[in-house]
Order: C-alpha cells, then sequence, then structure tokens
C-alpha cells in the first residue's frame, strides 16, 4: 500500500539529517581552540544582564537555599548577571538532561556534576577548565581565599586525574560520621565514641551485653563504610593512576573479618533506611552522611542525647568519605557566557553563599571563613550537633581517587561485602575476587 | 449507463482501497516514525559503536559480544550482570502477568455482578492504579520493613519466623523446602532456586499495583457482553464456574487477549517498581539491590546508561536486546491465540 | 504474518460455544439452590471488601501520613492515626514548589487534555483502519505499530529531545531547524511524543473488529461514508473502550515524570508530577509534606475514574445497543 511510503518518506529525510546531525556529535559543541586563557579573560567587560543557565539535582530545603542564594547573587553582583537556576530531578534525570542537551543543543552554562561525570565530560571536550580564570588578576581567586578552602573540598576539584587541571568548583559537600546516642552510651556504661575498630568491637558487644540493643545499623550498600575501614588504617582500596589495588592486604582481610564478626553476633543488623533506626532509638550509632545532622536534629528533638563524631582512626592522618558534588562550566563557545558562569560559581563557593547553603541545609561550608559570619555561627550555636559535624568529621574528609570505573567498583564490592556478611564467602576469598575484578575494571576502564 | 456508474464504483472503491487508509493512517505513523520508530533505528546504530556522550569508536558487533560474554559466569561462578538480569526479568514476568490477569478476571467478574456501592468497590480496585508508585512504594517499604512492619508483626502473630523481605537476596524455593524440612540438593541449577525473597516482594507490589488497569480493561469487555446471554445460559442452569470459563471467557477473549499482550510488555519493561522498593539503601546500593536479586533488564539499561562510563553504546545493545526479545514473544502470544480468540 | 486468522469474520452474536446441558430441577433443589445463591452473595461481598480493603491500605496510609508532623512522619514504629492532624500540610504544600501547585495543575490539565484528545483522534482512526478496511500490508503495519510499546523508554529520550528542539519554524528555528530551542520548554514539545500510543490503537482496533459485520453492510446500503459509520455507529457502539482509552490517556498524562522534566525549564510550564519532587530529593525527603501533595494530585485522577465508570454504562443504554 502505498500510504505507508508517502507518510514516511517526509519524516524519514527528516530523521535521516537527525541521525547525521547526532552522529557527528553536532551540538556537543566541542570547544578545545575556543578554551578561554589568563590573558583573553583579563580586561574582559562583561556587557550588563548577560543571562546563564544553571541545571541542579537540589529539591526540599536544598532547593529552597539554592533559590535563596540565586536570588541573593541575581540582585547584588556588580556584573548585573542574570542566573536562571532549574531543577533536574535526581542526580541520573540530571545526568540524562544533560546528555540529552549535549547532543541537541541547549545545555545549561553551568551544572552540577560528580568527578566520574567530570572525567566523562572532559573526554568528550566540553568542559571548561578553570585554571585561566582562577589566575586572573581581575576575576580570579586570591591565594587567601585559596587558603580559606576546606583542604578535602578543594583538593577534589583538582584531582590527579585532571591532569593538574582544575575542572570544577564546589557546590556543597559533607563527609562520613559517626552518629551516637550518648544515652545508649551512659546505660551500657560507654563515654566516648570508639577511638579504633578494636574499640568498635569492644563496645558493641557491651551495648549488647548492657542494654540489648544491636550497636549500629547498615544499608545494603556497605561500600561505604568498608572503604571507610581501609581508609582509616592508611591505605586506598585502589589507586587508579597504577591500576593497584590493596583488598588482599592484611588491613582489608581484617576489615572484612570484622564486618562479618559484628554480623555473626548480631551486633549490627542490616536496614534500609539506617537514619530510622538510629532516630527511633533502636541502634546506638550509625555511620552515616553528616548532612543529614540537620534532618536529625529535627526528628530528635529532646528525645535523646547525641553527637557526631569521626569514624574510628588507625593512623597518623584521621580520614574519611567526603560526599557532594560539584559545578561544572559546560562550555558554550561564547567567552562571556563562560566569565559569567566563573563568576557565578566562585560566588557560590564563597563565604556568604556558603553561609546561607550551611547554615539552611546540612551540608557544611566549603569556606572556613562562613564559620565567622553571624548567620552561620548563630545557627552552629543552636545546634550543636552540626558544629561538631564540622569540627570533628568534616575537616578530615576526602574523597576517594575518582576513575571512570568507579561505578562500576562500588556495585561489586557493594556485593561482594554484602555475601562476606552473609557468611557466603569467607573473608579471604572475598579479597581475592574483589582483587581480580577490580584489576580487570580499571585495566578496561577508558583512560583520559 | 449502468457500465459507466460500475466503472466510476469501481474507480470510487479503489481510490478508497488506497487513500482513504492512508488517510486514516496517516497522523499515527508520521508522529510513531519520529518519536518511536526512529529512535529504535538510532539505537541499533548506537549499539554499534563505544558511545559516552558522543559516538568515541565504531566497534562493530563488540558490544553484543559483550552481552553473550555477561550471560556466562563471573568469578565467583555467579552468572554474569546480563545474564542474571535476564533470569530475574524472567522470573519477575513469569510471576506478575498470569497471577494479574487471573486475579483481574475474578475480580472484574465480581464487580460486574449486581452489587452494593458499586461505584465506591470499582474505584477501590482502581485506586492503587492511580497513587503515585512513589507514595505506594513508600507504604510498601513501610510494611516491608523488618524491623517494624507490619508484615513481620502478623508473621509472629502465626508463629512464623520474621523475615528480611526487601533486604533478603536468598532465593525463594530452598527457602520453603528448608522450612518443611528439605534440603536444598547441592549443584542443581541457579534458576530452580526462584526469584529471590526481595524479588517476590517487588512483584507482589507490581501485581497491587496493576491491578486496577487490568480490572478495568476486563470490566470494558464485560460491560459490552449482552446480558441476555447470560440471562438464557443462566436458565439453562448454567453454574457460575461454567458461566465464566465458557460464556464469559470466550465473549472477552478479544480483551484477555490484548491484557495479556499489554501486560507482558509492561512487564519487561518494569522499571519503577524495582527502583522505588529497592534502591533506598543509601550510598552505593543501587537499584537491583540487594546483591542483584531484583536487577531487571530495565534497571540494567538504566545503571550502564548513567552510572557507567562510555557505556550508552552497550545500553543501546541491551535495548535492542529487550526490544526483541519482547517482539519474540509478542509474535509466539499472536501465533498462539489465533485459534484461541474469539471475535464477534 | 499470523494475523489474518484472527481478522474479524461476518456473523450475528452467538455464543461461542453451547454450555453444558440443563439439569432437571426440582422442588428441594430449587430451595438449596435459593439458599445457595444467599451464601454466595455473602461470600461475595465479604471477598469484595477485604479486597478493597487490601487495595486502598497505601491510600490510606498516605492521608494519614499526610497529616503527621514531621517528627511523627519519621517514627517507627509509625503511629496509624496522626495523633494531631496537621491540615496546614496541605497549605504548606500547595505552597511549596517554586511556582505553587495551582500552575501545575493548570499546566497538566492542558497537556493531559489536548493530549488525550490528541491521541483519541489519532488512535480512532488508525485503529478504524486496521479493524476494518482492506490494504496490502494492513497486519504488517499494524505490528509495526505494536512493536512502538516494545520500545525502552530509556531509548526514546535523546532523540525525542533532538527532535523537539530541531522542529522547523518553531521558537526562533530556520527551516533547517537551527537556530532557536524549536519546541523545547512548550507545552507542544510535551504533549506530542505521547500522542500516537499502540496501546490506545490496539484497544481500539480489538473493539471495533468485535462489532459485527451487519452493521456495517447495512449502513453501508444507505449509502453512509467510512466517516459516518465510524463515528455515528461504531463510537458509540464501543463505548467503554473509548472511554477506556481516554482514562488512560489522561491518567498516563497526568502520570508523566521523565519526558516533561527533560522537555521543559521553566517552572511556569511544569506539569503537577514535578512540583511533587519538590519534596523528595537526593538529600533526603520532606515526607508529610509529599504525602499532602500526592493526595492531591490524585484527586483528578479518582474523579475521572467516578466519571468515566459510570459513563461506561451509560453511553451504551443511551444508544441503545448491546455488543
Amino acid at each position: 500500500m502505498s500510504m505507508s511510503k508517502k507518510a514516511a518518506l517526509p519524516s524519514f529525510l527528516l530523521a535521516s539529517t537527525l541521525l547525521v546531525t547526532s552522529c557527528s556529535g553536532g551540538g556537543a559543541g566541542a570547544s578545545e581552540d575556543a578554551t578561554a586563557s589568563t590573558e583573553s579573560i583579563e580586561g574582559m567587560e562583561l556587557p550588563e544582564g548577560v543571562e546563564i543557565d544553571f541545571w541542579h539535582i537540589q529539591a526540599t530545603i536544598y532547593g529552597e537555599a539554592i533559590t535563596e542564594m540565586v536570588q541573593e547573587f541575581n540582585a547584588t553582583n556588580e556584573w548585573g548577571i542574570v542566573v536562571n537556576e532549574s531543577f533536574k530531578g535526581s542526580y541520573q534525570e540530571l545526568n540524562q538532561a544533560v546528555r540529552a542537551s549535549l547532543a541537541g543543543g541547549g545545555a545549561p552554562d553551568v551544572s552540577m556534576a560528580y568527578e566520574n561525570d567530570t572525567l566523562e565530560y572532559v573526554a568528550n571536550d566540553v568542559i571548561v577548565p578553570l585554571d585561566p580564570y582562577l589566575e586572573s588578576e581581575q576575576y580570579g581567586v586570591s591565594d587567601e581565599d585559596m587558603g580559606d578552602l576546606v583542604d578535602g573540598v578543594l583538593a577534589r576539584q583538582r584531582v590527579e586525574a585532571y591532569n593538574g587541571s582544575t575542572l570544577s568548583w564546589p557546590h556543597g559537600n559533607s563527609s562520613m560520621g559517626m552518629y551516637y546516642n550518648a544515652d545508649i552510651f551512659a546505660e551500657a556504661g560507654i563515654d566516648a565514641p570508639p577511638a579504633d575498630w578494636d574499640e568498635f568491637l569492644e563496645q558493641a558487644r557491651q551495648v549488647k551485653d548492657e542494654t540489648g540493643l544491636p550497636y549500629s545499623a547498615m544499608g545494603t550498600g556497605k561500600n561505604g563504610i568498608y572503604y571507610n575501614m581501609l581508609r582509616s588504617k592508611g591505605i586506598d582500596p585502589y589507586d587508579p593512576g597504577a591500576a593497584t589495588t590493596e583488598f588482599t592486604s592484611p588491613e582489608s582481610i581484617e576489615s572484612l573479618e570484622l564486618l562479618a564478626l559484628l554480623f555473626e553476633e548480631e551486633l549490627v543488623y542490616t536496614a534500609a533506611d539506617t537514619e530510622q533506626e538510629f532516630t527511633n532509638e533502636r541502634t546506638a550509632t550509625e555511620l552515616g552522611t553528616t548532612a543529614r545532622t540537620s534532618t536529625k536534629i529535627e526528628q530528635i528533638e529532646d528525645r535523646f542525647q547525641w553527637s557526631v563524631a569521626l569514624p574510628p582512626q588507625e593512623s597518623a592522618e584521621p580520614i574519611t568519605q567526603l560526599y557532594g558534588g560539584n559545578h561544572v562550566i559546560l562550555s558554550s563557545d561564547d567567552p562571556e557566557q563562560e566569565l559569567a558562569s566563573w563568576l557565578f560559581m566562585r560566588w557560590f563557593a564563597d563565604t556568604d553563599a556558603q553561609s546561607i547553603y550551611a547554615a539552611r541545609t546540612g551540608y557544611s561550608p566549603a569556606v572556613e571563613s562562613a564559620l565567622d559570619t553571624e548567620l552561620l555561627s548563630t545557627n552552629y550555636e543552636e545546634n550543636p550537633q552540626k558544629a561538631e559535624a564540622f569540627d570533628n568529621v568534616f575537616v578530615n574528609a576526602q574523597i576517594m581517587p575518582p576513575t571512570a570505573a568507579g561505578n562500576a567498583i562500588d556495585d561489586m564490592v557493594t556485593g561482594i561485602v554484602e555475601e562476606v556478611v552473609l557468611g557466603r564467602l569467607t573473608p579471604q576469598e572475598a579479597a581475592e575476587r574483589m582483587d581480580a575484578e577490580t584489576t580487570s575494571l580499571l585495566a578496561s576502564a577508558p583512560q583520559n | 449507463m449502468a457500465s459507466e456508474i460500475t466503472v466510476r464504483r469501481r474507480k470510487r472503491r479503489r481510490m478508497e482501497r488506497l487513500w482513504l487508509p492512508a488517510l486514516y493512517l496517516a497522523p499515527t505513523l508520521v508522529l510513531l516514525w519520529a518519536f518511536d520508530i526512529y529512535p529504535i533505528f538510532l539505537s541499533a546504530w548506537m549499539s554499534l559503536w563505544r558511545w559516552g556522550i558522543q559516538p568515541e569508536e565504531f566497534i562493530g558487533l563488540d558490544n553484543y559480544i559483550r552481552i553473550f560474554e555477561q550471560i556466562g559466569s563471573r568469578p565467583g561462578g555467579a552468572p554474569g550482570e546480563v545474564g542474571q538480569s535476564l533470569m530475574v526479568t524472567g522470573f519477575y514476568v513469569l510471576g506478575t502477568v498470569p497471577a494479574t490477569i487471573v486475579i483481574a478476571f475474578v475480580i472484574a467478574n465480581l464487580l460486574n455482578s449486581k452489587v452494593r456501592f458499586l461505584g465506591a468497590l470499582r474505584t477501590a480496585y482502581f485506586v492503587p492504579y492511580i497513587t503515585s508508585t512513589v507514595a505506594a512504594g513508600l507504604a510498601f517499604v513501610w510494611l516491608l520493613n523488618p524491623q517494624v512492619g507490619v508484615l513481620n508483626s502478623l508473621m509472629e502473630w502465626f508463629g512464623l519466623p520474621a523475615q528480611q523481605w526487601l533486604l533478603d537476596p536468598e532465593p525463594i524455593v530452598p527457602k520453603l523446602m528448608g522450612a518443611v524440612g528439605i534440603g536444598w540438593p547441592d549443584g542443581a541449577p541457579g534458576f530452580l532456586a526462584g526469584p529471590s525473597v526481595a524479588l517476590v516482594c517487588v512483584m507482589a507490589f507490581s501485581v497491587w499495583n496493576t491491578l486496577g488497569f487490568a480490572v478495568v480493561i476486563i470490566l470494558a469487555g464485560l460491560i459490552t457482553i449482552d446480558p441476555q446471554v447470560k440471562e438464557a445460559a443462566r436458565m439453562d442452569g448454567v453454574n457460575s464456574w461454567q458461566m465464566a470459563t465458557r460464556i464469559t471467557m470466550p465473549l472477552v477473549s478479544p480483551t484477555l487477549f490484548l491484557l495479556l499482550v499489554v501486560s507482558t510488555i509492561r512487564s519487561f519493561q518494569s522499571f519503577n517498581e524495582v527502583y522505588v522498593l529497592t534502591s533506598g539503601g543509601g550510598y552505593g546500593a543501587g537499584a537491583g539491590s540487594p546483591l542483584d536479586s531484583t536487577l531487571t533488564l530495565p534497571v540494567l539499561i538504566f545503571r550502564h546508561l548513567y552510572e557507567r562510563p562510555s557505556s550508552v553504546g552497550f545500553a543501546a545493545a541491551l535495548s535492542m536486546l529487550l526490544f526483541l526479545l519482547l517482539l519474540i514473544v509478542t509474535l509466539v502470544q499472536f501465533r498462539f491465540a489465533e485459534r484461541r480468540v474469539h471475535y464477534d | 504474518m499470523a494475523l489474518h486468522t484472527i481478522e474479524n469474520t461476518t456473523g450475528a452474536p452467538t455464543i461461542v460455544r453451547s454450555p453444558a446441558g440443563p439439569p432437571k430441577k426440582s422442588a428441594r433443589t430449587h430451595a438449596a439452590q435459593r439458599w445457595r445463591r444467599k451464601a454466595g452473595r455473602v461470600i461475595l461481598y465479604v471477598a469484595l471488601i477485604a479486597g478493597a480493603v487490601v487495595m486502598l491500605f497505601p491510600f490510606f496510609w498516605m492521608i494519614s501520613s499526610s497529616l503527621k508532623t514531621f517528627q511523627e512522619v519519621n517514627l517507627s514504629p509509625p503511629t496509624m492515626l496522626p495523633s494531631d492532624p496537621q491540615w496546614s500540610n496541605y497549605a504548606e504544600a500547595w505552597e511549596g514548589p517554586p511556582s505553587g501547585f495551582g500552575r501545575y495543575f493548570l499546566n497538566s490539565l492542558i497537556v493531559a487534555v489536548l493530549g488525550t484528545a490528541l491521541q483519541l483522534v489519532t488512535g480512532i482512526t488508525a485503529a478504524y483502519a486496521f479493524a476494518r478496511m482492506k490494504f496490502r500490508f494492513n497486519n504488517l503495519l499494524f505490528m509495526v505499530v505494536l512493536a512502538t510499546m516494545m520500545i525502552p523508554f530509556e531509548a526514546r529520550i535523546v532523540p525525542n529531545y533532538v527532535l523537539i528542539r530541531q522542529i522547523p519554524l518553531a521558537g526562533g528555528n530556520d527551516l533547517f531547524g537551527d537556530g532557536g530551542s524549536g519546541l523545547y520548554d512548550t507545552y507542544a514539545g510535551m504533549i506530542l511524543p505521547g500522542v500516537a500510543g499502540a496501546f490506545a490503537i490496539f484497544l481500539l482496533r480489538q473493539a471495533f473488529m468485535a462489532v459485527p459485520r451487519d452493521y456495517w453492510d447495512a449502513i453501508r446500503m444507505d449509502g453512509a461514508s467510512h466517516w459516518t459509520f465510524l463515528w455515528r455507529v461504531l463510537v458509540p457502539m464501543t463505548m467503554p473502550a473509548v472511554l477506556t482509552v481516554v482514562l488512560f490517556g489522561f491518567i498516563g498524562r497526568w502520570n508523566e515524570l521523565l519526558w516533561p522534566l527533560i522537555a521543559t525549564q521553566s517552572e511556569a510550564i511544569r506539569p503537577v508530577q514535578l512540583g511533587l519532587m519538590a519534596f523528595s530529593g537526593d538529600e533526603g525527603s520532606l515526607y508529610h509534606l509529599l504525602m499532602a501533595a500526592t493526595t492531591l494530585v490524585a484527586i483528578p485522577g479518582i474523579i475521572f475514574f467516578l466519571f468515566v465508570q459510570r459513563r461506561f454504562v451509560e453511553g451504551l443504554t443511551a444508544f441503545g445497543v448491546k455488543g
């Protein structure tokens, strides 16, 4: 029947052109040569009213804080830059929207991104490196202000895999802390959170004996806690640069044995929502993100005494996991847009904005000077646990070295640790499997 | 004269045969081409590439070879990601589609008889379909909470052991056999052990969630049945069972067939249910946990699309696999149904 | 293709298989039968109501949670009913998202009504062609249409986005679809990809095929066209199917989430489901407000269902036709 051809022909033509454009990566805006240099930035005058799009993943109080900050920036910045913020759903949804826009046009100027995404973006030449801006006299960041950034937060903007470039700038950060219920501790005769993992086990047994309660609840993703154990013993689980792993090291086996023991003796249990277990006094401690400090304050009210401490440490240099996202500039081939984006990002990571963000939400500020602002110092006085989260935990936080294979390794480790906890694998078997799989994942990951 | 009319009529008829269907179908086909068919061609094309944000390298059939490799075993002896997800998807479809249709058929029949509060009852059965999956999912997560959930309280009340429900990756068959004292034979193939307890929970949620859809579809079919047909049968002394199987079933068979096809397709594509119920495990526990025992094929596609580097091409190859699987299953359904479905 | 065999054949509506032969009746069995029928009734009610309770429980849970405070909604074990109902949650939820929920409702209504209407019209004509017209490749084309249901959603997102942005002469685009933003961030962009629905066509085709051919032959004698027959006879006769398409079309549109999220940017045109997202994010959720907003968002769907299920029966009797 002829109709099928007739109806299909024009749309086929239309579609074929699309196929060609999308396959040649037409809209992706690869802009190696358009990259700004410090000289070209210096002396550049921004016209009034440059508009930039900013995509983020923040809802609830976080979204409200962002709206407040963007309004503040739009009202006060001296160049008249207008930021249009847009909430793009969960992290995967944002990712999807960015990918679509890179293929079809309409990409945002500033987007949130984790290191793994940044690595993929930079491999596709869609990221604007920030070093020329940082070094600029007129628009840069002074040495003093650089020193103001919390160490771990600055370090994650220029990780090794970026080959010496700074590719992102801070958004909001949190870290893995150890929440503890001081009332249950007191009942069990414990006066301080554990200093090392042996004490962790000791206290766990003590709490079980004295109160009958389990010591801690863990989610189905136990890889973060296991990584934290390894890093607290002074080793990194794997090194993407050298493609080596430490999964079969004595420290790793020791950590897996501890996890297996904790579950075997029912000192720790698996829960869907560990925060709920902690705030409802069914467990003495919780290893979780400090971003939840503010919601815990609201939920717990005066029902019991609690605080947050650094998870156990066994080496000279205390360390814990750093969480949260960053901002990146997606290249638009328009130096003015890109400069305006940078100025917004710089402002976002600076004292005023970070004090708003930290006061309104559970994130810790990226700069120490935010603590001196009236807004945040008052807020921390009223909410002492938030101050403790910063002082005890956050200043020690560092991210794991990012790699394109990071998510795949995390999923694999999560699965294998779960099998250890369920008693299906011995720590030794588990360690060997993690070692083998990580080695092959690192080898097959795209190198940047 | 007469022949002229015949010629004109024949001409008109030929015109009709050519142009009328074209006209009636044009809007649909244009839109389907642009928004559905063209993307699948693009997907087929992408599946031949290593593709991240842009095409990176043309690799021919490598992505498909990778699929085959990942059906096989991982270092530890467990099936690879693809093999695992095919098994999970199989359990999921077989566990939800027949159950949904049978339960919906019974309920629709009951709701089609003359009962009081008919409107309210019908609405009650339809409400879960309207309720957002997220809200309903949260209610289920709480019902199934191992520590304080209602279901474990019920288990206790009946003197049964409390369960981990959504957190339990253990397969159900050995578990049930163990409960009645039969051991699971060593070396029996893994798929015989059945879905994990967690997956069974997700399947139960899915049946609950889509039941309203199936009930309404069947009701629409039942209502169109001439009441006189049933009345006549009743006069002949047909009992309810015979009525359902011998009268109603054949008369709504086109509807049931449609429901079978559509439910199967949806079931193969289920993502939201799994995502809402099993990805709440905190950092590092994505959808498909625990231990990938709820990793349906769409969840695996999602994983490769967003959480793996340069895996868009591989995700496209997986999409093609899902598409082809569905095509085969649907064709088989049509082939088997042709003898059983009664139109008129 | 296997489809030809299940095409419509002519013939008056008849019982397909004859039931088992009539049993002999006596007075005693008569009384027993009446008693049995009564007992059956009781069982029927008990079963239906028990089922309804199971089905409704999560909905009840949602409403109960929507009236709790932030503290109470996070209590575990939870309270069955709110200790002090917080009706203000609804006001807070209504004001919660950036544009306020009123705007989101209006947007969703526009998208749902227009989207459903377009789907219905295109679906009815396409289903009619498949069910009632003889042309080459009928079955093949129908299979192609059906196959579009099997395309994973993830495979469509990016191509659809690219297409929407490159629609010629829209949103500042030139004739070749370059230069502007096309239908991105417009109602049309949100609506178009979902208009052609294989499910709607499939459902209507099944319904149209079930109508005996006699009706067509009769009206054909009077010289009526396909168009008249379709809209005057076929559509009224298959009202339950048509209403089912409308119902699912509307609800599907109302619940759409991912595509509007990708296809829009300004809060002013975003639909209700995106409004709901304001209460739940990667850094935690405000369940009490989320549940209040979810309840509000579910209400139009429920009203729509009540309306449709009543029309289900009325539509048939009004035209005096019975399949």
